[in-house]
């Protein structure tokens, strides 16, 4: 690209526009200013949210006897009359958002988003099957797998199975829990009460769909929806025991077993704990988390939980900018903010990936994009990965995406005081060498060397809080074999000690998903996980990650979990 | 009267190995054939060659499930002829291991296993034994890297991925390197490592032999219980009479109950053995007669009336499974054991109550929904057998010896692995001789 600044291929005059919108420009500043007016946007009561929580907040006050918001008071908190709260321009829809929308607390789709993956279990029953036949001489037959369906589904609805007598929970509280079926014999598949079934020919492309039957074979696998409440009430450590315990009452019920005797503990453990697939394995005592909790999940499997489909090439500029935005909310958002800072203050940090700033200013979703590293490699996952290769690609990638934000000086108070452009850089250069490459640890090796190095020639230090600390960590980690280092960048994760503050993770969760789109792989880490989020039961759309954040945005989107049954109406 | 300060440690025939030990003699702390196994424990890491080739030829690393993988990456995958070159290998394993050249650092090729012995170097100054994972598994990452000559982008990454799964993403490693002990984070409380050991490992290193696998369940239980304090004052003679009595068959009480009572095949013929021959060696007499003419018993040893009945435990397990030949009655008769026992004589059952528990939980979850899996695959540091420390799990260990096969999850299933490791643990072969020899030289 060096040589062509001139015909440059950002979006300079889209990206114009869309500020020119988010700064509602005839009352604030021109952008390509220098010098601003500051301290006239009328402090809180230029937010229609911000006012509305006011008024809230009265009312509470009036109500309890204890004052708590009160963001009308100019002795607390920031003094927001020296800035001007500029809305999100929401990608791929034509809206904007207030940024206070986008806390988790205030958004449900955000919410029910990481609840559908704290509460999805999976587990396969080729070993159940296996003891049930061999070492209690039961037959398994397709018809015998849709009556213990059936089975399960009541159980793990709260319905008794097996047990006489027990208390059971109203079905209306657990509307959104159930259990299907993974299986990649299409034979078998037919078989199997459809209900039941994520029919993978119709979830996917045919050229994906191809591919993940053939990596599941004749295995038969589990997947199951716990309700949403139960992991509100507890956490994503009741997630495998609620299905556990359900299947195993399923499974005896459906072939007839007594509930007490050895047989049964053979098929029990098998069934709970040999084949269970883990979503998210617990954390390190001090960010100590159940299984199934953010901080667990590796990062290759939010690309595999991302349903964005893949038709063409250019789909695939999509599907890495929904991997980058859930990526962003699930672990930047809910991990770094919710869980570990304690629920206020970073959600900022997700504007890159609403925001489309590496889409407009660095031109990396564009098709001149696309085209040049076509041209250059011959194609997507075509350059052998080198470090000549991450360091042109880099260098690119940053100037451009740099030169694109020095051409508005005040564009940096939109990006927290700059704080975030550093990640742009950062998730632009690793999703670019990714593509490239199809090699996951070049892109991440690609992320470090702009963020250390390229960036800071130009910007000096730069991230918000410590998150270049996190960089230059990942310099010598990266491709380390030391026992705590390195490791293939899709099963690494916010529980290792070094990613464990904000920053990097999403240039890993993002290059693992270019790299492997980029090869045409019908997945990521894990074709399981891919199928089981491939669910149109599933309360939140995974295909469409950044319409349904959208929808919670502007309170459109409804989840699952409520209290309405057992509780007075307000 | 017994006053347990001596003992005679016999052999699963009955016959006498060694006579008139003292009681210190068998302690982990004196004895140099207990020590040796226990050091053997926190020594060895293994990699598994086939299974490491396997994942990095299919690109499947980093899952978590039990059997299978539910991970698979793509892409990445290389085949290196590892097990080909494996004598390769561990040479130059072994050299980067060593702190010295020549030290005591041992690597052997056991048909597809590499079988790291770490350096007593490393040993004394480690403050845990996680070691034992990940020096061999970063030993064999490099050895991998040079012999095969990989570059950055030539798979490194997915060999460490192979090698310890996820780790550190996970808090314990899920790949081709594993030990005898499992990975300290994985365990329920600290002090606990040699309790981390299951019923069916120690029953494929003992080769299935019945005394031998009470002797190394015991072994391994006690002295958890000295590592983690609890086998300190008051508990000190009590931990160390239950390793003779229960563990090393000292004066041939569980050989000789078993004798006794096993034409009958009674629980309550091994009770009545084992108070009368605790009452006849005066280590219990009689509180109280009731007008009945029950007699309510009092012990003039506690520590030692303990010894003795959970010498009659070890009988009633191995009696059980015996006659059956299968392991699935052992924890009944335990359960059944304790609480007869305690009603017969109102004196305290196994370990003050623990053993009792701990078998009614072995019993229950061994049968039940909500728990899962046979006595085999129990550990004692897992909370089915944690309550009692050292008196419930050599008994499983030593009844599931006499399993005819009866159990989906047997040492064969299991452990084949163990069976293999016997090669490089001589402390293994006869184990209860080699112990009570050396109480004799220590006596």
């Amino acid at each position: 690209m060096s040589g062509e600044s001139n015909n440059r291929p950002t979006n300079i005059l889209k990206a114009l526009e869309t500020f020119q919108k988010m700064y509602n420009i005839e009352k604030a500043s021109d952008l390509t200013k220098k010098t601003t007016t500051f301290y006239e946007f009328g402090g809180y009561k230029q937010s229609k949210r911000k006012t509305e929580f006011v008024k809230y907040a009265h009312e509470i006050a009036r109500e309890r006897g204890i004052p708590g918001y009160q963001g009308d008071r100019e002795d607390l908190g920031v003094p927001l009359g020296q800035r001007y709260l500029a809305p999100l321009k929401l990608v791929g829809v034509d809206a904007y958002g207030e940024i206070d929308d986008f806390h988790d607390i205030n958004n449900a789709a955000i919410q029910q988003a990481v609840d559908d993956i704290k509460r999805t279990s999976i587990i396969s029953l080729d070993m159940a099957h296996r003891v049930l036949e061999q070492r209690i001489g039961a037959t398994v037959t397709p018809e015998t797998i849709n009556h213990y369906l059936e089975c399960k589904g009541h159980s793990i609805a709260g319905g008794a199975l097996a047990q006489e007598h027990m208390a059971e929970i109203h079905p209306g509280m657990t509307k959104d829990a159930y259990t299907k079926l993974i299986v990649g014999n299409k034979e078998l598949g037919d078989q199997i009460d459809q209900r039941f079934l994520i029919k993978i020919e119709d979830e996917f492309p045919e050229w994906q769909a191809e591919k993940l039957s053939e990596a599941i074979g004749d295995h038969i696998y589990q997947v199951s929806r716990i309700p949403t409440i139960a992991v509100r009430i507890a956490d994503g450590g009741i997630t495998h025991r609620w299905d556990n315990t359900s299947t195993s009452l399923g499974l005896v019920t459906a072939y007839n077993l007594g509930g007490g005797y050895s047989a049964v503990s053979d098929l029990v453990l098998v069934a709970k704990h040999l084949q269970t697939v883990q979503l998210g394995t617990m954390t390190w005592p001090r960010r100590a988390r159940a299984p199934n909790e953010p901080g667990g999940i590796p990062v290759g499997y939010i690309g595999d939980i991302c349903q964005t489909p893949i038709l063409t090439e250019e789909d695939i500029m999509r599907y890495v900018g929904d991997v980058g935005a859930l990526g962003a909310m699930f672990y930047e958002l809910v991990w770094f903010g919710g869980y570990m800072a304690g629920g206020i203050g970073p959600v900022t940090a997700i504007a890159n990936a609403f925001v489309d700033i590496g889409g407009d200013l660095g031109g990396m979703g564009s098709p001149f994009f696309m085209n040049w590293l076509k041209n250059k490699y011959g194609g997507l996952a075509c350059a052998k990965p080198s470090f000549d290769v991450i360091r042109e690609i880099s260098q690119n990638i940053s100037f451009l995406f740099m030169e694109g934000i020095d051409r508005f000086p005040l564009l940096l108070e939109h990006l927290w005081g700059g704080a975030v452009r550093q990640a742009g850089i950062a998730i632009g250069s690793a999703m670019a060498v990714g593509l490239a490459t199809g090699n996951s640890l070049a892109a991440v090796i690609a992320s470090t060397y702009s963020f250390c190095h390229l960036m800071k020639e130009s910007w000096g230090r730069g991230g918000f809080g410590a998150a270049d600390a996190m960089e230059y960590i990942m310099m010598g980690n990266s491709a380390s074999l030391r026992p705590e280092e390195g490791n293939l960048p899709e099963v690494r994760g916010v529980n290792m000690s070094m990613l464990s503050l904000p920053g990097h993770i999403d240039s890993s969760v993002v290059g693992c998903a270019a790299a492997h789109a980029a090869r045409k792989d019908a997945w990521v880490l894990s074709p399981i996980v891919k199928v089981a989020f491939a669910d149109p039961n599933l309360a939140f759309d995974f295909r469409n990650i950044r319409r349904e954040v959208t929808k919670g945005v502007l309170k459109e989107f409804m989840p699952e979990g409520d209290r309405d049954l057992i509780k007075p109406a307000r | 009267m017994n006053n347990g300060k001596k003992l005679s440690i016999y052999n699963d025939r009955g016959e006498v190995l060694a006579e008139d030990i003292s009681l210190g003699a068998i302690s982990p702390y004196k004895n140099e054939v207990i020590r040796n196994i226990l050091l053997r424990f926190k020594r060895i890491g293994i990699v598994n060659l086939k299974k490491l080739q396997n994942s990095l030829s299919t690109g499947e690393v980093g899952g978590i499930i039990g059997i299978g993988s539910e991970c698979k990456v793509l892409g990445r995958e290389i085949d290196l002829p590892i097990l080909k070159r494996a004598d390769e290998i561990s040479k130059e394993v072994k050299k980067i291991i060593e702190v010295e050249p020549g030290d005591d650092t041992q690597v052997d090729i056991i048909d597809d296993l590499l079988v790291v012995q770490l350096p007593t170097d490393c040993i004394n100054l480690a403050t845990d034994y996680s070691q034992v994972y990940l020096i061999t598994a970063t030993a064999m990452a490099y050895a991998l890297t040079k012999i095969f000559n990989l570059g950055l982008f030539d798979g490194t990454d997915l060999i460490k991925s192979a090698l310890l799964g996820r780790y550190p993403q996970t808090t314990s490693p899920t790949g081709a390197v594993s030990a005898l002990l499992s990975f300290p984070t994985t365990l329920e409380g600290t002090g606990n490592a040699y309790r981390s050991v299951s019923v069916n490992d120690v029953v494929a290193l003992t080769n299935k032999r019945t005394f031998d696998a009470a002797a190394l369940g015991s072994v391994l239980e006690h002295s958890a219980a000295f590592e983690c304090g609890d086998a300190l004052g008051p508990y000190k003679r009590f931990h160390l009479l239950g390793l003779a009595f229960q563990g090393l068959n000292a004066n041939n009480m569980v050989y000789e109950l078993i004798r006794d009572t096993g034409k009958s095949g009674r629980l309550g013929d091994i009770i009545d053995e084992t108070i009368k021959r605790a009452f006849d060696d005066g280590v219990i007499k009689v509180k109280k007669t009731l007008p009945s003419g029950f007699n309510i018993y009092t012990a003039n040893d506690v520590p030692l009336w303990n010894a003795y009945a959970s010498a009659g435990q070890m009988a009633a397990a191995i009696q059980n499974a015996g006659i059956s030949r299968a392991i699935q009655g052992a924890p009944s008769a335990m359960l059944f054991y304790n609480d007869l026992l305690v009603l017969r004589t109102g004196l305290p059952s196994v370990d003050f109550g623990r053993a009792h528990g701990a078998s009614n939980n072995a019993e229950w979850l061994s049968h039940s929904i909500y728990g899962g899996g046979g006595p085999g695959i129990f550990k004692g540091e897992y909370l089915v057998l944690k309550g009692s420390k050292g008196f419930v799990f050599p008994c499983l260990c030593a009844a599931m010896c006499l399993d005819a096969g009866t159990q989906i999850f047997s040492a064969d299933m299991t452990s084949e692995h163990m069976f293999k490791l016997r090669k490089i643990m001589p402390e293994l072969d006869n184990p209860v001789e080699q112990i009570a020899l050396e109480a004799k030289k220590q006596t």
